[in-house]
């Protein structure tokens, strides 16, 4: 759970939370709805034309397997069918050719008959017994197994059709055998003009052999049935022998066909079907459509697990780019949204300084008056010994002249204030720039409990700098490690003459430390880690700004928990370059 | 010691120069460019104090032409409104000190008896 979590925020975009913001009221459009509908759009995008040719696909290869399976069944049907068609074909042709070779006095003599049956069985294979039957159906010659000379068989279906077309094959049948088999019947006529049949018994072996022959998969099958659909080779899922089958009988057709139907268990199959010319048989080829499809599922689910693979990850990458550009408008509206503000605090700044300036000014002359008038009753006093005797009326004196003088003070640092926005290059003791700057923080140190350390050895040569850039340079790191600092730490400043060129100022405190990640990133600007106090994140960065323009350098080390030190490296001679 | 007391704010002149009297020289205010360097022109002074601004001639333009004119005299210059700038400039040209206002009459005497040579509280 905690890992989803984390998972999650790693996700979640910064402006998630925007509502939050104290920018919220300048915010010019709905991050998290441009984030969706980015998301949504660059998905539907990619992942639609996807599940089109997903579909297409799809039902392209089912479309050329079903018509490679139709053309393969109604091929092997066809072929299946002429093999059955060619053996029939086959033994009525070899009895009619002994009815037109043979005497009809040799077909009478029963040894002949038999040689004739010996030559068939041995020439065609497949027979089991011959018989001569005469127009009034008596069975006058027999050679075979069994002794059936002398049966009739004139009330017998098959003779009579026999009789009428001149050739028969009858439906297969268990006969006195008690053996699957068939007959055969030719029609041939004597010189009297009388007719005589010539009828064999064919063994079904054979048949089952080109049938189970057919090379076929598994839970397919294939048989021969009769028209009523009784079938006349076993099956292997259809019934047994002479049983019914289960499946609807196709219509006729010239031609080798394939249909579609259901079987009893509910599956839906595919039934290739072929009438064998001059026979009763239909053969049929069952193959389930689940087994046809085989291929197709598999390749169907094979590409539906890619479907989803390239779905997932594109909606990472679609996740991720989203994200990371709307994180950057984010970021970018956040910086100018910051730059706005800074301007404005700028210039508020600036209007404030020249205000100070102006009111300083304006007071130092009234000041003046107040303390050479004071200083003129004060004189007065001491002049006269009536007054000079009375302790109460110089100190009255000198509560006003020192309060002048307070006021003095006063006014002298707001114009030194003001003086900040007029760089310029000039001798300046680092000493007394640092004094300077630790001074505005000495209330700040004494509250807080927080010993402040100089240390400027006598050596450090005097630098030409810009007073004010210095200042402010100063200022800003004094500032930050009094933010960084709790009551009783210790901020040393330490200045030490580097080389001939340069010399280093160490302002070090021992707060609670910068984070090495952010120590790289603490120059750039608008980095803050007071961001929701209202920090611009500026104040680093121009203080980056101003050391560079000062043809120094500043870097920052800094230990979690141990202190920060920023070192600031100056050159000891500016003269001759100009500030930017 | 003769000392003329340059400023257009009639109150600080006035006072500034009885206060250098009751201290035992001969000070006399004036209240403007015009009428000190006619002053200077028909008297003999020792020492100047001059204010920076002022609403005929500029007191840097005054400080030069005292200078040109009357080289040995010691200015001080004493002004409310003068940036550190100013102060360089009147240092360069010849002033002897340069002070804000408010500012102790202590130190307007040391500079201009040469006790404390180049005083400069501005930089």
């Amino acid at each position: 759970m905690m890992e989803f979590k984390d998972i999650v925020t790693r996700f979640k975009p910064k402006f998630w939370h925007t509502e939050t913001s104290p920018f919220n009221s300048q915010i010019l459009f709905n991050y998290r709805r441009f984030w969706l509908l980015s998301i949504f759009l660059r998905f539907t995008i990619s992942v639609a034309p996807m599940l089109i040719f997903l579909i297409m696909n799809l039902s392209l290869a089912r479309t050329a397997l079903q018509n490679e399976n139709y053309l393969r069944t109604v091929r092997l049907t066809s072929n299946a069918r002429r093999t059955i068609a060619y053996f029939l074909e086959e033994r009525l042709d070899a009895l009619k050719f002994i009815i037109q070779e043979t005497e009809f006095q040799r077909l009478k003599d029963p040894v002949g008959l038999f040689s004739i049956l010996q030559n068939l069985k041995m020439g065609f294979g497949g027979f089991v017994d011959v018989g001569l039957i005469n127009d009034s159906g008596l069975q006058i010659n027999y050679a075979g197994p069994f002794d059936l000379a002398g049966r009739n068989y004139r009330d017998q279906k098959w003779f009579r059709e026999c009789y009428e077309t001149g050739t028969y094959i009858s439906d297969v049948f268990l006969g006195y055998r008690r053996l699957p088999h068939l007959i055969a019947a030719v029609k041939g006529s004597i010189q009297d003009g009388s007719y005589y049949l010539l009828r064999a018994t064919l063994d079904i072996t054979k048949f089952t052999q080109i049938v189970s022959s057919l090379e076929l998969s598994e839970k397919s099958d294939a048989f021969l049935c009769n028209r009523e659909g009784l079938l006349q080779t076993p099956s292997k899922y259809y019934g047994g022998i002479f049983e019914r089958i289960d499946l609807p009988i196709p219509e006729y057709s010239p031609h080798s066909e394939v249909a579609e139907a259901i079987d009893r268990a509910g599956n839906p199959v595919s039934i290739g079907y072929a009438y064998i010319e001059k026979s009763p048989y239909i053969l049929m080829l069952v193959k389930r459509n689940q087994e046809i499809m085989k291929g197709w599922y598999s390749l169907r689910k094979e590409m539906i697990w890619l479907f989803w693979g390239c779905t997932v990850v594109t909606l990472i990458v679609v996740l991720s780019i989203s994200t990371f550009m709307v994180n950057k408008i984010y970021h970018a509206d956040q910086t100018r949204l910051s730059a706005m503000d800074r301007l404005e605090g700028t210039s508020r700044l600036a209007s404030i300084g020249r205000l100070a300036a102006g009111v300083a000014h304006e007071i130092n002359n009234p000041l003046a008056v107040i303390n050479e008038n004071a200083g003129l009753i004060k004189d007065l006093f001491i002049l006269k010994k009536e007054y000079k005797e009375d302790p109460q009326l110089l100190e009255l004196i000198d509560t006003i002249l020192e309060s002048v003088e307070r006021s003095g003070e006063i006014t002298r640092e707001l114009l030194g204030f003001a003086r900040h926005f007029e760089p310029k290059i000039q001798p300046l003791q680092l000493h007394k720039v640092i004094k300077e700057v630790v001074s505005f923080y000495k209330k700040e140190a004494l509250y807080r409990n927080i010993r402040i350390n100089i240390d400027v050895p006598e050596d450090i040569p005097v630098i030409h700098s810009d007073h004010g850039s210095l200042q402010q340079i100063f200022l800003s790191l004094v500032n930050n490690a009094f933010q960084a600092m709790k009551g009783g730490c210790q901020l040393d400043v330490i200045a030490a003459k580097q080389d001939e060129k340069y010399v280093t100022v160490s302002i070090r405190d021992n707060g609670c430390g910068i984070p090495e990640d952010e120590q790289k990133k603490i120059f750039e600007p608008f980095y803050s880690t007071k961001s929701t106090k209202g920090g611009t994140g500026l104040g680093l960065s121009i203080t980056y700004g101003l050391v560079q323009k000062l043809n120094g350098d500043i870097s920052v080390h800094s230990k979690i928990g141990e202190g920060t030190t920023f070192t600031v490296r100056l050159p000891i001679n500016l003269e001759g370059v100009t500030p930017k | 010691m003769r000392i003329l007391v340059v400023d257009d704010e009639k109150k600080i002149s006035d006072v500034l120069a009885h206060r250098l009297v009751l201290r035992g020289f001969v000070a006399i205010p004036v209240y403007d460019g015009t009428s000190a360097l006619f002053r200077l022109k028909r008297e003999t002074f020792d020492g100047v104090i001059l204010d920076l601004r002022m609403p005929d001639i500029d007191g840097i333009d005054v400080l030069k032409r005292i200078k040109e004119g009357f080289p040995d005299i010691r200015v001080v210059i004493l002004s409310g409104h003068a940036n550190d700038l100013d102060f360089k400039t009147c240092l360069e040209i010849g002033a002897i000190a340069c002070f804000h206002k408010p500012v102790n009459i202590l130190e307007i005497i040391k500079a201009l008896e040469g006790e404390q040579a180049q005083k400069n509280d501005g930089i």
